[in-house]
């Protein structure tokens, strides 16, 4: 970074060499008292921040993790060792992960007495998922006319930081056997992995298999019981990102990866929240792969993932479909994310290879020109989404801008 | 830049620079009385605009903004209406305080700021070319110390402004500024100080120094059209040039002046003795006024043989040769209102006057049309060669009429010839001989003094002094002079005017006070042409003194006001005080001279005690402390070792834990301390990223320490022999060893406390 000339450090620098100038040229004493005074305005200025520093020792600490859009309170401990007490000290750290105009946050402090140490806090908000290393935090200080600076790190601590990507609330989202069906020949029972929670008992009726009948209830009651199942067709969801590095498009917070990976975490925790086993997938640079599982810890490990993705792989998205069909179960949801980066050509395959799998796709198409500041096509124009329309998958169209909570309503 | 302005100070800061900043100027154009109104003035009107401005709300912003127009529509008027009445100067000072008076009214931002600092400093920058006085300097400094205040304010409102925590709540609160700003403001004017102290004062080139000259109009229309010169550019028939060769260049006038009483003096100071000029000059000079060249006996007159009235549009007047490089430029102000003499030093060459036409006369006495006003600023540009100290004209002036300077008073006594032929024959055969030995004559035998008030005069009071009083003021010692070089026939004239020797070093002017008037004498030699003398002892002529820096000037000027101060209040308590405090003082110089001389003496015993066998042993005491060193830093490392070799045939725990403190001492010392909370695992990582090539040694340690520590398993034998050679190549590993790193170690300390 070039340093700026016009400072007013420079500026009477420039001012004295004048003065003295012109009181060599005219003689004029009182001319050279003004050099004098600027001269040791400017010495002053320059060596009392060295001195300010001195014996001045910086640390930081705050929180290991936080979501995107969370206010998270980091404390600067200023201790001074020196004998004498120090003025107007600052800290000024490096948060990669606040908004652009705040990431260089700066702590002030007025006074640090003799061998004395003062906390400081302030609130940072987490502008954007990712994992981000803090630091390092310098000291500097312009004691005391704020003309010329002096600075060095202090803590050579370099934390990471880890911001989860924000969740919003989905309503409804058509993952198969959402809620509960009753094994009353609604769905086929013979699904592949399927899995069966026992939900009651009942009378038998014609046409209940015998192997459910409950023998136990039956000799109490005398008469015939059967055991009642809660069934779910499938209870399994695949992720799947696409980190193909033409992926893409849009800035900062606004661009199509960050929309996706939301989009991700949200679905991922409606899923789990509702007791689905959830796995994640994406082809990058390296390969991000959470397996099946549930609950919590397991979501934890999906953000985890999420918070750390990053478009820049090489593999093409069709191509992705294609890998990850591999360890999807059958029968099970695959949520696709189409960045609109891809043609109809490109996926043939992979849609069809996941309708041989009996797989069920949700499929999250991306406006791709509204992110990256394009014409926007209409629907019925893209051959990809009519394709999957005509495969009768669920489709949502995200767009720039869009309240994504009440897109998924 | 254009951040806002946020904190209260910064306000106070801007008032309190253009307030300086004005009265500065005020006391630099006017007298001080009109200054102090002034600059009341002005700081009522900027402190109004400034309180207006913080407590402005925003439907009086528009307001403002329109009053702001108006003053500046208002100061150009002020302006162009002072340019014709007062000059340039009063109106470009007037518009930009009008100006910032307006702009204070919208001050908002930092952008504001930066312009109030900009016409600040125009404004001091001109007082400070302008002012003369010495007590000026304390305008600057009142300048110097509010811009600092203001920095300092502006820089706390730009953290104000930035800062996301911190001390925020408790400066945006009051006016307190975090810092010492009394010990800062000296130590900078200390500093400031030791600069102008020790800044070198070279010889100055005076770019577009000369000409100079204003504030007042010396034209005079009857002059000039006796001068009968009227063409705009000073050409002609080039008698400017040419002075007393008559051919029409001017119109001679009646003698000048009513004469100099010699028994009477010019030093007739009573009470108060103000500065009655400021001159600017690289030397001390003999500023000549009026020259006599007819003396009665009693007065000296001035014959005006040879007097023209000059004209030049422009007031720039051609004396004599045209001058080369080097010659001493004077510019005068005049403080006091003086009579019409244009002073100058012999000889003139060049002068630029405030006024189109002056009279000159054979001698070289110039002459305004009016008395000189105060305020005026002339500048002269005079020849000045130097033979055996004295200076003199050159070259000679051909048209020398000297049987004027030859007459003698009506009735002189042959008692005074006598003596003047005794003092020539004591020289050697020349002119200037004869007359440097009638200078010393009068200088080494007579006294000056101005306590002839009560003498009671006969009527040749030139004899009196010689024979009777031998003490008198400086009028009998030139009249004496004169009179004794006329009487060995060398032509010899009295000079009357001042005597400026008088240097300030803290405004860089020569000052003359009313008592500096004084006479001297001018005697033609061959082949120099007039060369000024100093007969009046406890004088001395003028000689540059080129000094490259400050002090000694500085000290002078000290001792001299001191003493001056001193003799006005010799009976006055507090200088019997400081009479004792400077006994006490010499006393302990001269107890702190004998000190240093035994120190020195001592230092002498010691130098010998060195130079014969003492630097042998120094150099062998050193030999050995280098060699104790180097032994140390060797064995160390052996010595931990053989430690830890003890430990290791006992408890596994003890053993490792005395290694990894052993590593944890290591790496402390090279910068690296473990804060106690951060785990093993962790500062291994540290580790591990700034030493790589130990790294499989901390993590061989650090394992079996953790295994030990915090582990159930038991660590074989084999792996504790393992640990030590960790150590082992650690502590003998060649990792330099940074300064400092304690003092972080005790901070580490203090954060778990």
């Amino acid at each position: 970074m070039t340093e700026r000339l016009v400072t007013r450090r420079n500026i009477l620098i420039v001012l004295a060499a004048l003065f003295f100038l012109i009181a060599w040229n005219r003689d004029v004493n009182l001319l050279y008292g003004m050099f004098a005074l600027v001269s040791a305005t400017v010495i002053m200025a320059i060596i009392l921040p060295r001195f300010a520093l001195n014996g001045v020792e910086a640390v930081r600490t705050l929180p290991s993790a936080a979501f995107e859009g969370e206010q998270i309170e980091i404390r600067v401990a200023m201790a001074n060792t020196g004998r004498a007490a120090r003025f107007m000290l600052e800290a000024v750290d490096s948060i990669p992960a606040a908004p652009p105009p705040e990431r260089e946050p700066l702590v002030f402090a007025g006074r640090i007495g003799g061998r004395k140490q003062r906390d400081f806090t302030y609130t940072v908000t987490c502008h954007k998922r990712g994992c981000y290393t803090v630091g390092p935090l310098r000291l500097r200080s312009a004691y005391p006319l704020g003309i010329a600076w002096s600075e060095r790190e202090s803590d050579p601590h370099l934390p990471d930081l880890l911001v989860y990507p924000a969740i919003f609330r989905i309503s409804s989202f058509p993952l198969l056997a959402t809620g509960s069906l009753i094994s009353s020949g609604m769905e086929s029972l013979a699904r592949a992995g399927g899995s069966d929670d026992f939900f009651g008992t009942r009378e038998y009726r014609q046409g209940d298999s015998l192997r459910h009948i409950h023998w136990p209830s039956t000799a109490r009651h005398d008469r015939l019981i059967v055991k009642e199942f809660e069934i779910r067709a499938s209870t399994e969801a695949t992720l799947l990102l696409d980190l193909h590095h033409e992926a893409d498009a849009g800035e900062e917070r606004e661009s199509i990866l960050e929309y996706g990976v939301r989009i991700a975490a949200s679905i991922a925790g409606y899923a789990l929240e509702r007791g689905h086993t959830v796995q994640l997938a994406g082809f990058a640079r390296q390969t991000h792969l959470v397996p099946p599982g549930r609950g919590h810890h397991h979501l934890a490990q999906i953000l985890d993932t999420l918070a750390r993705v990053d478009a820049d792989g090489k593999i093409p998205y069709h191509e992705a479909i294609n890998r990850a069909a591999a360890f999807m179960r059958d029968g099970s949801t695959a949520i696709l994310f189409f960045s609109g980066n891809g043609t109809l050509q490109d996926h043939l395959f992979s849609l069809g290879l996941l309708r041989a799998k009996r797989l069920r796709p949700v499929a999250l198409f991306f406006d791709r020109p509204s992110f990256s500041g394009g014409r926007t096509l209409p629907e019925s124009e893209d051959p990809l989404l009519q394709e999957l329309f005509a495969m009768g998958a669920p489709v949502y169209v995200v767009s720039q801008g869009n309240d994504l909570q009440e897109l998924f309503a | 830049m254009t951040g806002p302005i946020t904190y209260p100070p910064v306000y106070l800061g801007i008032y309190l620079l253009l307030l300086s900043a004005a009265t500065a100027v005020m006391f630099a154009v006017a007298t001080p009385f009109t200054a102090v109104v002034y600059a009341l003035f002005w700081g009522i009107v900027f402190a109004a605009g400034i309180i207006a401005c913080r407590r402005g709300r925003e439907e009086q912003q528009e307001q403002y903004r329109q009053l702001t127009t108006a003053s500046a529509v208002l100061a150009l008027i002020l302006c162009f209406g002072s340019l014709t009445m007062s000059g340039v100067e009063t109106g470009l000072v007037l518009l930009l305080l009008t100006v910032q008076a307006g702009r204070n009214l919208v001050l908002s931002t930092r952008r504001d700021l930066n312009f109030a600092c900009l016409i600040s400093l125009v404004l001091i920058l001109y007082a400070a070319g302008t002012a003369k006085d010495a007590y000026f300097i304390g305008f600057i400094i009142l300048y110097a110390l509010a811009g600092m205040f203001t920095f300092m304010a502006d820089h706390i409102d730009a953290r104000l402004n930035h800062a996301h925590g911190g001390d925020r709540q408790m400066l945006g609160r009051g006016m307190s500024l975090p810092a010492k700003g009394i010990g800062l403001a000296c130590l900078t004017l200390a500093l400031a100080f030791v600069i102008y102290l020790i800044v070198p004062r070279l010889q100055s080139p005076r770019i577009k120094a000369m000409p100079s000259s204003s504030n007042w109009n010396y034209d005079n229309r009857h002059w000039q059209t006796e001068a009968n010169r009227p063409q705009p550019n000073g050409s002609g028939n080039g008698s400017e040039n040419s002075p007393g060769k008559g051919s029409g260049a001017g119109i001679p006038v009646a003698p000048a002046g009513n004469g100099l009483d010699v028994t009477k003096g010019s030093i007739q100071v009573q009470g108060p003795n103000p500065i009655v000029l400021n001159l600017q000059s690289d030397r001390p000079v003999y500023a000549r006024g009026e020259v006599y060249d007819i003396f009665d006996g009693l007065n000296w007159h001035d014959s005006g043989t040879g007097a023209v009235k000059r004209y030049h549009q422009e007031g720039r007047f051609a004396l004599g040769p045209m001058p080369a490089l080097g010659e001493t430029l004077q510019v005068y102000t005049i403080r006091h209102e003086l009579p019409t003499s244009i002073l100058a030093a012999y000889r003139p060459a060049q002068l630029a006057f405030p006024g189109n036409v002056i009279e000159t006369d054979a001698a070289m006495t110039m002459r305004a049309p009016y008395r000189l006003r105060t305020g005026t600023v002339y500048s002269v540009l005079s020849r000045i060669d130097e033979v055996a100290r004295h200076p003199f004209s050159s070259p000679p002036d051909t048209s020398t009429d000297n049987e004027r300077y030859l007459s003698l008073y009506p009735g002189i006594s042959a008692r005074l010839r006598h003596l003047a032929d005794d003092i020539a024959k004591q020289a050697s055969g020349d002119d200037f001989s004869r007359a440097t030995a009638i200078e010393s004559y009068l200088q080494e035998r007579y006294a000056y003094t101005q306590e002839t008030m009560m003498v009671t005069w006969t009527k040749d009071p030139v004899e009196q002094f010689l024979f009777d009083l031998k003490a008198g003021h400086c009028e009998l010692f030139a009249s004496s002079m004169t009179m004794l070089l006329r009487s060995i026939g060398i032509p010899a004239r009295l000079v009357n005017g001042f005597y400026i020797h008088r240097y300030n070093p803290v405004t860089g002017y020569y000052e003359a006070r009313a008592s500096d008037r004084h006479a001297w004498v001018e005697a033609y030699i061959e082949p120099h042409g007039w060369v000024t003398f100093e007969p009046t002892s406890s004088f001395e002529l003028p000689r540059r003194k080129q000094q490259l820096f400050v002090a000694s000037s500085l000290i002078n000027y000290v001792d001299e006001n001191m003493l001056d101060l001193l003799r006005q209040h010799r009976d006055s308590l507090w200088v019997k005080i400081l009479h004792a405090i400077w006994l006490a003082f010499m006393k302990l110089k001269i107890a702190l001279a004998a000190t240093c001389l035994q120190l020195l003496l001592l230092s002498h015993i010691i130098l010998n005690w060195f130079l014969g066998w003492g630097w042998k042993a120094l150099l062998l005491l050193s030999a050995a402390g280098i060699a104790a060193w180097q032994f140390w830093l060797f064995y160390e490392p052996t010595w931990r070792l053989a430690k830890l070799r003890r430990a290791l045939s006992g408890d596994q725990s003890i053993f490792l834990r005395l290694c990894y403190r052993e590593m944890e001492h290591f790496f402390a010392l090279r910068g690296l301390p473990r804060a106690p909370q951060i785990t093993a695992a962790e500062y291994e990582q540290f580790l591990d990223r700034r030493f790589k090539p130990l790294s499989g040694h901390v993590e061989t340690i650090t394992r079996f320490f953790q295994q030990v520590v915090y582990g159930t398993e038991v660590v074989s034998t084999i792996q504790m022999e393992e640990v030590f050679q960790a150590v082992e190549k650690i502590l003998r590993s060649k990792v330099p060893m940074p300064g400092g790193t304690f003092r972080q170690f005790r901070f580490w300390k203090g954060q778990q406390a």
